[in-house]
C-alpha cells in the first residue's frame, strides 16, 4: 500500500484498529477517506468509537493496525513536535470541553493563540468577538467551573474555532445545548465548512443528522457499518 | 432516539438569529495574519508565565519554596559549622604550649644548642627561653602590689627556668607531637615537661572524624535534599497535569508546556535558597552575639566567620539548579499526551 497520499485527500484511514489496553477492541480494520472541505457526521450508539476515531485523527491516541494520514501526515509514525504543529492546525471541540479550569473564559479561548504565539491585545480582541459570536460576552471573566454544561461546551467550541482551522473535530458538540443553541452552533461550523474547513462531527442525535443531511459514516461496536452521502437521500 | 422534541429547522444559508453576528466568516475568509509575539517579548512571556506557574498554586509553591529554603538552610548551617569548627579547632591548635622546665644545673651552652635545635624543628613555631631571672620577673608582675613579700628571692631563685614552645596547628597530629615530646622528656637540659597530652589527642581525633564526617553527610544531605524538592515539585506539577494534557491537546509544543514550569523552578529555587540563607545569616547573628560574650577554660572564644561570598553564590546556584532541574524531571511524566 502507497502512503502517499492524494492532496484532495484530507483524511485517510486504512485498516486501522484501535485496541484499549488491556484487549478493549475500540475500532476495527476502518477504512475511509474524507476530502478537503467535507462536512461529516460520525454516527453510532453511546460506545461504538465515535470518540476513539477522532482521537486517532489529532494522535490524541495511537492506532494499535493500519495507518492514519492527516493533512498528508502519517500520525501512526509522527514524532512530538509534528504532533503539535498538527493539533495547531486542528480544531478540537472536546466532549469532556477539556478547558483550563485556573483561567477565564476569555484567556481560555484565546490559549488556542496563544500557544502559535499571537499578540496578548489581538489574541484578546478576536476571542472576545468569538465569544460574541457565540453568546458568551457577558461571561468573558468567569471561570470554567462556574458555567453551565452548555456555556463550556460553547467556550470549547469558540476555542476550537478562532484559529481558523483546516480541520475541525467536534465531539458531540451540541450534547448539552438547547435547541436555539444547537441551530447557532451547527450554523457556526456550517460557515467555517463554507470558508473551507473539513469538518467532522461525532453525534448520535440522528434527528439532527438527518436535519443538516450531510455524508454520514455509522459506527457500529467499533465497525464502519455504513458510509451515506445524503442520509435522506 | 429523539430527546429534543421537534427538531428545530437548519437553515445553512441564513445566519442563526440573535448569535453568529457573521464575525467568523468574514475572519476565516480574510486570511488576515495575525502579529506574533517575537524577540525579547517571547523571553518577557514566558517569564510571566513562570511567575504564574508559581502564583497559580499558592499553597504548593510556599510549600515547594519552604522545602528549598529550609533545605539550604541546613546545607548552609552545616558548611558554616563545619567551617567555624575547622576554624576554632586549628585557633586552639595554634595556642597549644608546651613548656619545658630546665634543670637548674643544666650548662648555659647546652640550653641555647636546645633552643636553637627547638627553633628549626619544623613542628615548632616558637621556642621562647625564659630565664630564672625573667620568670622571677614575670611572677613579680603577676603579684603587683603583693609583690613585697618576695624581696630578696633574687640571692636564691627558686622558679626554674624553662623554654615555652609552641606547636605548629597543622602539626598537632597524635603521633608526631607524642615524638615531639618523647624527645623533649629525654633531653639532658630538661628537668620535666608541662602540656596537656589528652586535649592534643582528641584534638587530633575531632579534627579527623569531623572532616570526614562532614564531608560524607554532606552528600548525603545533597542527595536527600535534591530527592525532597523534586518530590515537592512533583507534587505541584501533578496537581496540574489535566492543564498539561489540555495544553498540549490544544497544540502547546514541549517547550511552550515546559519552559514556564523550569522558570517557575528557577524562581522558586531563587528565593527558596536566598530565603534560608538569609535565616541562616540571622541566627548567625544571634549565636555569635552569644560567643563573642562567652569563654571556654578561661580564653575568650575568635569571632566566628560567616561563608564567604562565593560559599553563598554557590549555595544560591544549587538551590536554583535543584528547582529548575526538579521542574523538568517532574515534567517528564507528565508530558505525555
Ligand atoms: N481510555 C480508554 N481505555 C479503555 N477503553 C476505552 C477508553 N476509551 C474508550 N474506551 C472504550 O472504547 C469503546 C469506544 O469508546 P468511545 O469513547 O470511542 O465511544 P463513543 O462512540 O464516543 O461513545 P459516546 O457516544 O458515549 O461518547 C467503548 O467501549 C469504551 O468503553
Ligand atoms: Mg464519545
Amino acid at each position: 500500500m502507497s502512503a502517499q497520499p492524494n492532496s484532495r485527500d484530507m483524511i485517510s484511514l486504512y485498516h486501522v484498529d484501535k485496541v484499549y489496553p488491556p484487549n478493549q477492541m475500540a475500532l476495527r480494520d476502518i477504512d475511509v477517506t474524507i476530502n478537503r472541505g467535507e462536512f461529516v457526521f460520525v454516527a453510532g450508539a453511546s460506545g461504538a468509537g465515535k470518540s476513539t476515531l477522532l482521537k486517532l485523527l489529532f494522535a490524541e491516541e495511537r492506532a494499535s493496525r493500519g495507518q492514519v494520514l492527516v493533512g498528508g501526515r502519517n500520525l501512526v509514525t509522527i514524532s512530538r513536535p509534528q504532533k503539535a504543529a498538527l493539533r495547531r492546525n486542528v480544531g478540537v471541540i472536546f466532549q469532556d470541553y477539556k478547558l483550563l479550569e485556573t483561567r477565564s473564559v476569555l484567556e481560555n479561548v484565546a490559549f488556542a493563540l496563544e500557544v502559535i504565539g499571537v499578540k496578548k491585545r489581538e489574541r484578546f480582541q478576536l476571542a472576545f468577538k468569538m465569544l460574541s459570536a457565540i453568546g458568551l460576552k457577558e461571561r468573558i471573566h468567569a471561570l470554567p467551573p462556574t458555567l453551565s454544561g452548555g456555556e463550556q461546551q460553547r467556550v470549547s467550541i469558540a476555542r476550537a474555532l478562532i484559529n481558523r482551522p483546516q480541520l475541525i473535530l467536534a465531539d458531540e458538540p451540541t450534547g448539552n445545548l438547547d435547541p436555539d443553541m444547537t441551530i447557532a452552533v451547527f450554523n457556526l461550523l456550517l460557515e467555517a465548512n463554507r470558508c473551507g474547513a473539513t469538518v467532522i462531527v461525532a453525534s448520535h442525535n440522528l434527528t439532527l443528522i438527518e436535519e443538516i443531511n450531510k455524508r454520514t459514516l455509522v459506527l457500529d461496536k467499533g465497525r464502519l457499518i455504513g458510509d451515506f452521502e445524503r442520509p435522506k437521500g | 432516539m429523539d430527546d429534543l422534541g421537534d427538531p428545530p429547522k437548519i437553515n445553512v444559508r441564513e445566519p442563526s438569529p440573535g448569535i453568529g453576528s457573521g464575525f467568523l466568516g468574514e475572519y476565516w475568509q480574510s486570511q488576515r495574519s495575525l502579529p506574533r509575539i517575537q524577540g525579547p517579548e517571547v523571553g518577557i512571556y514566558y517569564l510571566q508565565q513562570g511567575v504564574r506557574t508559581i502564583t497559580a498554586l499558592p499553597g504548593s509553591s510556599i510549600i515547594s519554596v519552604l522545602t528549598i529554603a529550609v533545605s539550604l538552610f541546613l546545607l548552609a548551617g552545616f558548611l558554616l559549622i563545619l567551617q567555624n569548627v575547622g576554624g576554632l579547632l586549628t585557633e586552639a591548635g595554634s595556642t597549644l604550649f608546651v613548656t619545658a622546665y630546665i634543670q637548674d644545673e643544666a650548662k648555659p651552652t647546652d640550653v641555647s644548642a636546645f633552643v636553637r635545635k627547638l627553633e628549626n624543628s619544623e613542628k615548632v613555631h616558637s621556642a621562647i627561653f625564659v630565664s630564672k631571672e625573667k620568670a622571677l620577673e614575670l611572677f613579680r608582675e603577676d603579684m603587683g602590689t603583693r609583690s613585697g613579700f618576695l624581696e630578696g628571692l633574687e640571692e636564691r631563685n627558686p622558679l626554674p627556668a624553662s623554654v615555652d614552645i609552641t606547636l605548629k596547628p597543622d602539626d598537632v597530629s597524635g603521633s608526631s607531637v607524642e615524638s615531639l615530646l618523647e624527645g623533649l622528656r629525654a633531653h639532658s637540659v630538661v628537668e620535666e615537661l608541662v602540656y596537656g597530652s589528652e586535649w592534643v589527642e582528641r584534638m587530633e581525633g575531632i579534627v579527623k572524624v569531623f572532616r570526614a564526617f562532614g564531608l560524607i553527610s554532606l552528600l548525603v544531605a545533597l542527595g536527600i535534599i535534591m530527592f525532597l524538592i523534586s518530590n515537592t515539585i512533583k507534587l505541584v506539577i501533578y496537581a496540574r497535569r489535566d492543564e498539561i494534557g489540555i495544553m498540549q491537546l490544544v497544540g502547546a509544543s514541549d517547550s511552550f508546556v515546559r519552559i514556564p514550569f523550569i522558570i517557575g523552578g528557577l524562581l522558586q529555587g531563587l528565593v527558596g535558597s536566598l530565603f534560608g540563607i538569609i535565616l541562616l545569616r540571622i541566627g548567625f547573628w544571634l549565636v555569635n552575639l552569644e560567643v563573642r560574650n562567652s569563654t571556654v577554660f578561661g580564653v575568650a572564644l575568635p569571632e566566628l566567620a560567616f561563608l564567604s561570598f562565593w560559599t553563598v553564590f554557590a549555595l544560591t546556584v544549587i538551590g536554583l539548579l535543584v528547582g529548575a532541574f526538579g521542574s523538568f524531571f517532574a515534567l517528564r511524566k507528565f508530558m505525555n499526551v
